[in-house]
């Protein structure tokens, strides 16, 4: 469906406010196909098509019951919305990679924070404005999305068991959450490699997409590593 | 942590950033860029249309939110779309047990086995009306 149809946010508010079941059924209707992109893009596509449809339902369903609580605020429903579907998507990505589901996002953004802190691409990362950030941020997301399936899966298990390779500095945790994707026994060796390639192939499309620094090439066109 | 020199530091922010681009929550942004996100393919496009058109009325039913109308159309309604309704029929969405919870699931099987004795007997006698 194309965008400039779909139901405004106040629109959806009104409809909320008019009924909860109103609202649930405008949200199923115009809203159902990109709940289940966004869900995708959340559970990074680990998850298969059948774990798509279940994590759509019990979002639909934590919708339903949230907006039939008496202190439910109908203000910006759309938020809500896509807050509980991401909240799924992540909850069923972290149980599908055997991941610890409650995991802190809060410590991973430590982490990323530290690993910034006193680099030349710290720096530069800093200094774009916040549509270039989004617009890198887009770019991993989309090369990912289209890398071969053993680097996309290195790429994924990569992100997921992020912190505990910092705290380990080994590449095992990596390897046991490549292993939960695939379902067959992965290698220490051939995961950090897999990873080692997407890693690559991530960097240079950056890199051609004007962020140079991800190849260590400042705006000036100098090399700094 | 263990101590890293220079340029394995540069590397490690630069991974920094490919895991936060990942993990970037964007559920706060009053705009999800709807734009672009990821296409689905022919087979999850499968898995969403067979929620089926009733999809939100089988969820509210589920909840227990309809059942205070359940009964009102049955005059209007066959036995296969009452057993849907009471999530028995195998075209049900909600498909998996785990999500049922106890009480819920005795509820739709009371009502199923209701259905199916109640339709017993108008057939019963129906025929022996003939």
């Amino acid at each position: 469906m194309p965008t400039e149809q779909l139901p405004s946010q106040k629109e959806l508010e009104e409809a909320l406010r008019e009924s909860p079941r109103y609202f649930v059924e405008a949200v199923h209707e115009y809203y159902q196909r990109i709940l289940m992109q966004y869900i995708k893009k959340h559970s990074w596509g680990v998850l298969d098509s059948h774990e798509l449809r279940d994590a759509y339902q019990e979002t639909m369903m934590a919708i339903w019951e949230r907006v039939q609580k008496p202190d439910f605020d109908p203000d910006r429903p759309l938020r809500m919305v896509y807050r509980i579907a991401r909240n799924i998507a992540v909850t069923m990505r972290r149980k599908k990679m055997r991941c610890k589901v409650n995991a802190d996002q809060e410590v991973v953004a430590n982490a990323v924070a530290g690993d910034l802190t006193g680099t030349t691409v710290g720096l530069e990362w800093r200094l774009l404005s916040s549509d270039e950030r989004r617009d890198f941020q887009q770019t991993v997301q989309e090369v990912i999305a289209s890398l071969p399936p053993r680097q996309r899966m290195a790429a994924q298990a990569f992100a997921e068991v992020y912190q505990e390779l910092r705290e380990k500095d080994k590449y095992r945790p990596l390897a046991a959450a490549m292993s939960a994707i695939s379902g067959k026994t992965e290698d220490v060796a051939t995961a950090k490699s897999a990873w080692r390639f997407a890693r690559e192939r991530i960097q240079d499309e950056l890199a051609r997409r004007g962020f140079g620094f991800m190849k260590g090439i400042s705006n000036d066109g100098s090399q700094w590593r | 942590m263990t101590e890293v020199n220079g340029g394995d530091r540069e590397e490690r922010a630069k991974e920094a950033l490919i895991v936060a681009a990942l993990h970037r929550d964007d559920s706060f942004d009053d705009n999800v860029d709807v734009d672009h996100l990821p296409r689905l393919t022919e087979e999850e496009e499968t898995a969403l249309e067979s929620l089926g058109p009733d999809y939100i009325a089988r969820l509210l039913v589920s909840d227990g939110a309809a059942k205070q109308n359940f009964f009102e159309s049955e005059s209007h309604s066959t036995v296969g779309d009452e057993l849907a309704m009471a999530g028995g029929s195998a075209g049900f969405g909600l498909d998996r047990a785990e999500e049922i919870d106890d009480l819920t699931s005795q509820e739709l099987e009371k009502q199923r086995q209701e259905i199916l004795e109640r339709k017993r007997r108008e057939q019963e006698k129906d025929g022996n009306s003939d």
